[in-house]
């Protein structure tokens, strides 16, 4: 139950401040620059000028305490970044990991990992922009990860496979979560722990890292660890309680991911309504048919809502309390609704919705992945079911 | 009072007067509702119901004090009515004695308040119903036929409405009829007129009320006027600027029906968690499969996000603020949200949710007119295409 004292302002088009200059930074990375990318092979399709521009502007800092140099902002503002972004040709995939990765860090870590690597990522010096959970046998069932981290002496030693872990190659660090002991049939993420990955000294022994060639321009990776050796103090936290960790990081996750799609609503009802607008066929701007209108008015209402709830769970969550399923709701329905506006936008351009050249397609593919990673339609609505609503898990 | 500094309650509001209500609705069980419904038409009202939540004060709650009433915020109502839809009751046999005198008091004369406020307030005169949609024009309301000419000492109506609820249970009427033919006036809108017209002296004088028989109890009517007097004072402002004053009335309108559909959607959702948990199926609880268990979780989200889209629209009305985006979107996403709700609690109960015994089935239908009246959605469209998105008018 939310607290009855929260409130929420009636205004969403807040925080001109951070909307303004990250707009006009945007504008630098056109639909052109994110297609060029895209004619190039997999591994090298990383929109590397972007995130270098996007580390240097210091946004991607916003969630970092000031007391580890970081700007100490809201939730709701770390948000409203996202949402500017998506809201242009960009994609902030390559660079969002930045924003939240580290809350694991500054939640859990220990005061020498905090001193060490929290002021170099509020700089944007040090890149924390990867995660490693999901295999290939397990998918989503994390509890069966078979990736281990056997402690011997005075390291740990990592054997075992991760799937669609993304930017790896292009950053310092990365969040991998290994079993370190088997779980209890009560519990059975138990004994999965957190490891601070140093990703320069991994890829020299012990890891390497596969692009993946995928129809979304995520700088997805497969990593195999190959008795990678990890010092004792890569642990984050607790050993064994990694997974408890990471489930609080998702709820951040998932607020910053439904402000992206809410974001992309607005690129897609722009252009649909400004295509509408111009576009004449039957002696009339196709905007005067409601089979047009009718689903770009629809849409918007849905992502109105949408972003409504996602404003909520950062309320929450900028109130001091972790959002829980509130957090799952606020992706799912950003994502679908972004979903619908993506497809009323396709089909309000018709034929050139298919040319690359108007970005509708691409964003429109961006939109399809957003709603199953990182967090699918199916692990949302379970939150939602069993924790929020009573119900027994379905599998 | 600027956007920026309005906000809304996220938790529950108005918990006191959730709690009173409920109490009330305790005593009226779902055979109370099927008795109703096996009446006539002309006999089905829910007198009882309606006296009991009169006697508590909870219908003037919009009234302010120094007329005799609660003097709550329009959320308040809206507290009160989503609360007596989510305890199984329906108040749409009494709503509009909540929100229909707001016209009176925004618009009316000191002499109309004085004369009618404290006796709605008591619960003395009922004024019950809104007489604005025709037989010929449905939504296209300001090209409505029924006729006020003005006469020695008053106006002589002529004319049909239609769907007029309550009409026979209602002392006084609010009434729009033009005064100036439509081919007259400069604006479409213009040359129509608000009367309050006093429905037991107006039967006297050629108004015949004649019940419709419809799938749900709402005693709704058709209305005729046959040259039927009402004196001058039967007007509300200004001669001929009617359609504006209603304009507002309906944004209340649209929020305080929109949290009753909120309502039944907790209700839905309360009883199919409840059946779908009791309840095995394939030797595991119903509500383990995921059919019924994302549909319920869907609907869940989708209802959360309209609740937060009525409690923002509320807020804007309270503050004088232009709510009629919002009033339209809360409607639309509430109605699907509610719709959502209803159909997955008939799949869930079955057979025994369609049993005339059941409120499942009453409340389904209920549900499905929530989404067609008081407006219809492709209304709802037309404006948020039109008047938010700026898209040409399409009709």
């Amino acid at each position: 139950m939310t607290d009855a004292q929260l409130m929420m302002r009636v205004d969403d088009d807040d925080y001109d401040e951070f909307r303004d200059p990250l707009k006009a930074l945007c504008e630098g990375f056109p639909g052109a620059y994110w297609r060029a990318l895209e004619d190039k092979p997999a591994d090298q399709r990383y929109p590397a000028e972007f995130v270098d521009t996007l580390m240097e502007s210091g946004f991607l800092g916003a969630l970092i305490p000031e007391e580890f140099d970081g700007a100490g902002l809201s939730l709701r503002i770390a948000a409203v970044i996202l949402e500017t972004i998506h809201s242009t040709s960009c994609n902030a995939g390559a660079a969002i990991g930045q924003m939240y990765l580290s809350d694991i860090l500054v939640r859990h870590g220990s005061d020498a990992q905090k001193q060490k690597y929290l002021p170099g990522i509020a700089a944007g010096e040090v890149r924390f922009l990867a995660s490693a959970i999901s295999e290939i046998e397990t998918g989503s069932d994390h509890a069966q990860m078979a990736t281990t981290a056997e402690k011997r002496g005075d390291v740990f030693v990592v054997n075992g496979s991760k799937e669609w872990a993304n930017c790896t190659l292009h950053s310092d660090l990365l969040l991998l979560l290994a079993r370190t002991s088997p779980g209890t049939p009560d519990n059975p993420t138990d004994g999965l722990t957190a490891f601070l990955v140093d990703m320069k000294t991994a890829l020299k022994g012990g890891l390497s890292s596969q692009a993946i060639d995928a129809m979304n321009n995520d700088g997805a990776t497969n990593l195999v660890f190959d008795g990678l050796e990890l010092p004792l103090d890569a642990v984050i936290g607790e050993v064994g309680k990694g997974y408890d960790y990471y489930r609080d990081l998702t709820q951040i996750e998932c607020i910053l991911y439904a402000a992206c799609a809410s974001g992309d609503s607005a690129f897609f009802s722009e252009r649909a309504v400004n295509y509408a607008k111009e576009r004449v066929v039957f002696g009339r701007p196709i905007a005067y048919n409601q089979g047009i209108q009718f689903p770009i008015s629809k849409a918007y209402i849905e992502v109105q809502g949408a972003k409504l709830i996602g404003n909520k769970a950062a309320a929450v969550y900028d109130s001091g309390q972790l959002p829980g399923p509130l957090a799952s709701m606020a992706k799912h329905m950003a994502c679908e609704a972004a979903w619908l506006m993506a497809d009323a936008c396709f089909t309000t351009h018709g034929g050139f919705a298919f040319a690359r050249e108007y970005d509708i397609e691409r964003k429109w593919r961006d939109a399809r992945v957003m709603q199953m990673t990182p967090q699918g339609t199916a692990t949302l609505l379970t939150d939602i079911a069993v924790n929020d609503l009573g119900m027994p898990s379905s599998f | 009072m600027s956007e920026q500094t309005v906000g809304f309650a996220l938790g529950e509001d108005y918990s006191e007067y959730r709690r009173e209500v409920a109490k009330v609705c305790e005593d009226y069980p779902p055979s109370y509702w099927e008795y109703l419904e096996n009446q006539p038409p002309s006999g089905s009202y829910p007198t009882k119901f309606v006296e009991a939540l009169t006697k508590t004060g909870f219908l003037s709650a919009l009234i302010p004090a120094k007329y005799g009433g609660l003097g709550l915020p329009v959320r308040g109502g809206a507290a009160i009515l989503e609360t007596i839809h989510a305890s199984g009751c329906t108040a749409g046999p009494c709503h509009a004695q909540m929100y229909t005198m707001g016209t009176i008091l925004r618009h009316g004369s000191d002499a109309q308040k004085d004369k009618y406020l404290p006796k709605i307030a008591k619960g003395e005169l009922r004024l019950q119903a809104f007489g604005v949609t025709e037989p010929t024009t449905g939504s296209d309301t300001t090209q409505l036929k029924t006729r006020a000419d003005k006469v020695d000492g008053g106006y002589m109506l002529n004319g049909q409405k239609v769907w007029i609820s309550r009409a026979g249970h209602s002392d006084l009427m609010l009434l729009l009829a033009r005064t100036t033919p439509a081919d007259q006036v400069e604006k479409r809108a213009h040359g129509v007129s608000t009367f309050l017209v006093d429905m037991r002296v107006a039967k006297e004088n050629g108004m015949v009320i004649t019940p419709i028989d419809a799938m749900i109890n709402h005693n709704t009517t058709e209305i005729f006027f046959d040259d039927v007097f009402i004196p001058e004072d039967s007007l509300v402002g200004q001669e001929g600027r009617g359609f504006r004053y209603i304009l507002d009335g309906m944004n209340a309108e649209r929020c305080l029906v929109s949290s009753e559909t909120i309502g039944n959607g907790r209700y839905f959702l309360r009883e199919s968690i409840k059946f779908a948990n009791e309840n095995k199926r394939f030797g595991r609880q119903m509500s383990a499969t995921q059919s019924v268990q994302f549909s319920i979780a869907q609907a869940y989200a989708q209802l959360e996000t309209a609740d937060l889209m009525v409690r923002k629209t509320a807020a804007m009305f309270d503050a004088g603020l232009k709510c009629g985006a919002e009033a339209n979107m809360s409607k639309i996403l509430s109605g699907e949200a509610v719709w959502a709700c209803a159909q997955v609690a008939l799949s869930v109960f079955g057979e025994s949710g369609m049993a005339k015994s059941s409120s499942i089935q009453r409340k389904w239908r209920e549900s499905r007119t929530a989404r067609n009246s008081p407006i219809s959605p492709n209304m709802v469209l037309n404006f948020v295409g039109q008047h938010v998105l700026g898209l040409p008018r399409s009709y």
